[in-house]
């Protein structure tokens, strides 16, 4: 039997998991392609007009893999995944949107994750899904198996942090991030240039917790919450914040809005990058270079009073 | 303290009753307009849906006539409304606008929040006005719910164009007049009375719309263009499917039965839409599926662009109208105010109606006699 699991939204945080448990319930696993610019057309033509880029890239990814013949796609209703946290409405309805705009679709596992209460549910969900293929020992066994294969990656250690280069921040969705296509590859670029990177995922997500801005309500999206603790814990380690959006992220809309008032008061450099169907990089890179050359100039020159007019004249 | 709310359609009739009954002096913000737009959009973080844009001018302008304190609601999640409130605080704050911003959070929040919040409003006349004004908020919310039921039964079949709005503004500001829940109950009949009056009695029935989505832009006018104004001038019935006081039914005193009323409509949606999606978003397909089989001509989906749970709505309700027969027109609205695209998709909208009554007419009359 083969299982389809598109390259998309949780994969990024959740594959560990995936693979070990469909692997142990015997599933052949079939991955769609990276993100290409064939799946982008397919995934802005099925999906709404108003979705989120990840969400299109989505409806893209589930047809590469209606394509390749699969005989399930996982399409998981992913309700929360902390407790009393939400990841954002869109991810409640994926399998719906899914269901009614791509067509041929082979059948579609749906799991409920919803860790709102508690974890127990999140296991009946994966349990009442795998005793459709397998014995009960096999499946809790399985279970078992994929909660430490995530653990393992969740534990992934903090990359070392070289003296002498900027230091920068990088806030997004993971599935944002790690998406080399959809950022235009500003990460993997930044990796190969040397400088010191903090994305959210390199600390443990316990620690977050501890660096809420108290002044804050409780932030009920998982990422945003991510995103505004990390900005908070990492505001004195850092040179400066990339922040990667999606258009219209529904979530990003409120959090990059608190995140840049955040740096404006700290005074911490900010580059909010907005991603969306384009794939004109010179814009984007004229951008990041720019806020670089700006970082490491003010390394050099910036003094803590006002350097207005100074530099010019220093030069 | 003199306190405002921000506008959401004709709402504030209410908020003002109970902010009044409990000895506050309101400012409300002047209607919603362009001003109040353009005001809120500079200050907004710029993908932000359009209800948050709107308060945020509502609020500056109420500020501008001397409101000290403003009341808003919360929410604890997933639809950006909950944490609107903590992010207007921070647009006020960097605007140096020294208001207090009192949010009544759900009691998920923290019930010791809420009390302190509720107590704070309750301070001037103690916490019986709270009971008082909450009776005569809900009875004047009644009121206005059915005066503007009255009148989206009555504009397709006005006897004069335009004169039904403008009885329903007269009757609104009587119900705002209002001081006493048996003075209210008189003037409503009255009113209503007034309303029914201008219709004219033919035997054609216009033709019949739900209007579905989001709740804030169907609710405020200024938002949707005078929707409901428009289609009854076409000649279509608009019956509104979202009300104040269903949400505050479901979502406040039928709060501990949420998971059953979820179920529930998860059954209405037959299999299309199986979870709750925060805001109207499943509300939206329920009802399109229980409208289509309750023989509706259309359905008009409105929603505010980048609105979460309704692009949800929106995406399964395509395969919804296919699956259904039943056309949908989706509107999407945002800070443009050009009205003439608009009202031309409406009308392009009501004619593929007509087209369509009408050729199931002849097709039944061909079938009747056997041709």
């Amino acid at each position: 039997m083969k299982i389809g699991i598109p390259r998309a939204l949780y994969y990024y945080e959740h594959y560990p998991f995936w693979e070990t448990y469909f692997h142990k319930l015997g599933f052949e696993i079939v991955l769609s392609r990276k993100t290409n610019k064939e799946i982008m057309d397919w995934g802005v033509f099925y999906a709404v007009d108003g979705a989120c880029l990840p969400v299109k890239i989505y409806h893209g990814h589930v047809y590469d893999l209606v394509q390749k013949n699969v005989d399930y796609i996982f399409i998981p209703r992913i309700i929360s995944v902390v407790q009393r946290e939400y990841i954002c409405p869109k991810f409640m309805g994926l399998p719906d949107m899914i269901c009614s705009s791509v067509p041929n679709l082979p059948t579609v596992l749906v799991p409920v994750i919803d860790a709102r209460r508690n974890g127990w549910k999140v296991f009946q969900a994966y349990f009442a899904l795998g005793r459709k293929f397998a014995s009960p020992a096999k499946v809790v066994q399985a279970y078992y198996r994929a909660c430490k294969a995530l653990q393992m990656k969740q534990n992934s250690p903090i990359i070392s942090v070289k003296p002498n280069r900027l230091t920068l921040g990088i806030l997004g969705h993971e599935y944002l991030i790690y998406d080399d296509y959809l950022t235009m590859g500003i990460v993997s670029r930044l990796k190969a240039g040397g400088y010191n990177l903090y994305t959210l995922d390199s600390f443990d997500s316990n620690l977050l917790k501890h660096f809420r801005e108290p002044s804050f309500k409780r932030m009920f999206w998982t990422s945003g919450r991510k995103i505004i603790n990390g900005t908070n814990y990492l505001k004195e380690q850092v040179d400066g914040f990339i922040s990667l959006v999606a258009f219209s992220c529904g979530t990003d809309s409120l959090v990059c809005d608190l995140v840049e008032r955040f740096c404006q008061r700290n005074q911490i450099p900010h580059l909010l990058l907005n991603l969306d169907e384009h794939t004109g990089q010179a814009g984007i890179f004229t951008r990041l270079e720019a806020f670089l050359d700006m970082l490491e100039r003010r390394a050099v020159h910036e003094v803590n009073c006002s350097s207005h007019g100074e530099l010019l004249h220093s030069l | 303290m003199k306190l405002t709310v921000p506008h959401m359609g004709n709402c504030y009739i209410a908020f003002e009753a109970l902010l009044q009954e409990m000895g506050h002096e309101v400012i409300l913000p002047p209607t919603c307009s362009k001003k109040t737009l353009s005001l809120g959009t500079k200050y907004s973080p710029e993908t932000i849906c359009l209800p948050m844009k709107i308060n945020v001018g509502n609020y500056i302008e109420a500020i501008q006539l001397g409101a000290e304190g403003i009341v808003m609601i919360g929410g604890s999640g997933p639809c950006r409304l909950g944490y609107f409130a903590q992010v207007q605080k921070e647009i006020l704050k960097d605007l140096g606008l020294d208001v207090e911003l009192i949010v009544l959070e759900p009691a998920r929040e923290g019930l010791k929040n809420l009390k302190d919040q509720i107590l704070r409003l309750a301070q001037p006349k103690g916490i019986g006005s709270l009971w008082r004004g909450l009776r005569l908020a809900w009875e004047k919310q009644k009121a206005v719910e059915l005066l503007e039921n009255a009148a989206c039964y009555v504009r397709p079949r006005e006897k004069q164009l335009g004169i039904t709005s403008r009885v329903l503004q007269a009757s609104l500001a009587n119900i705002r007049q209002a001081n006493s829940i048996a003075s209210l109950r008189r003037i409503c009949r009255e009113e209503q009375a007034r309303i029914l009056d201008l219709a004219n009695h033919s035997p054609v029935q216009p033709l019949k719309v739900g209007l579905i989505g989001e709740i804030y832009t169907i609710l405020e006018s200024f938002t949707n263009l005078n929707l409901e104004e428009r289609l009854g001038h076409l000649g279509v019935q608009v019956t509104r499917e979202v009300s104040v006081l269903r949400w505050v039914r479901d979502h406040i005193f039928l709060s501990p039965f949420a998971s059953y009323r979820i179920k529930r409509l998860v059954k209405q949606t037959d299999g299309y839409l199986n979870s709750w999606v925060g805001g109207h978003g499943l509300e939206s397909v329920a009802s399109t599926i229980q409208l289509a089989k309750a023989d509706y001509n259309g359905i008009v989906h409105i929603m505010p662009f980048t609105c979460m749970p309704e692009i949800i709505a929106q995406s399964v309700l395509t395969k919804v109208s296919a699956d259904l027969q039943i056309p949908i027109l989706f509107l999407i609205v945002d800070e443009h105010t050009g009205e003439a695209g608009y009202q031309t998709r409406l009308e392009a909208f009501v004619d593929l109606l007509q087209r369509k009554q009408k050729e199931f007419q002849h097709e039944k009359a061909t079938s009747l006699f056997g041709c």
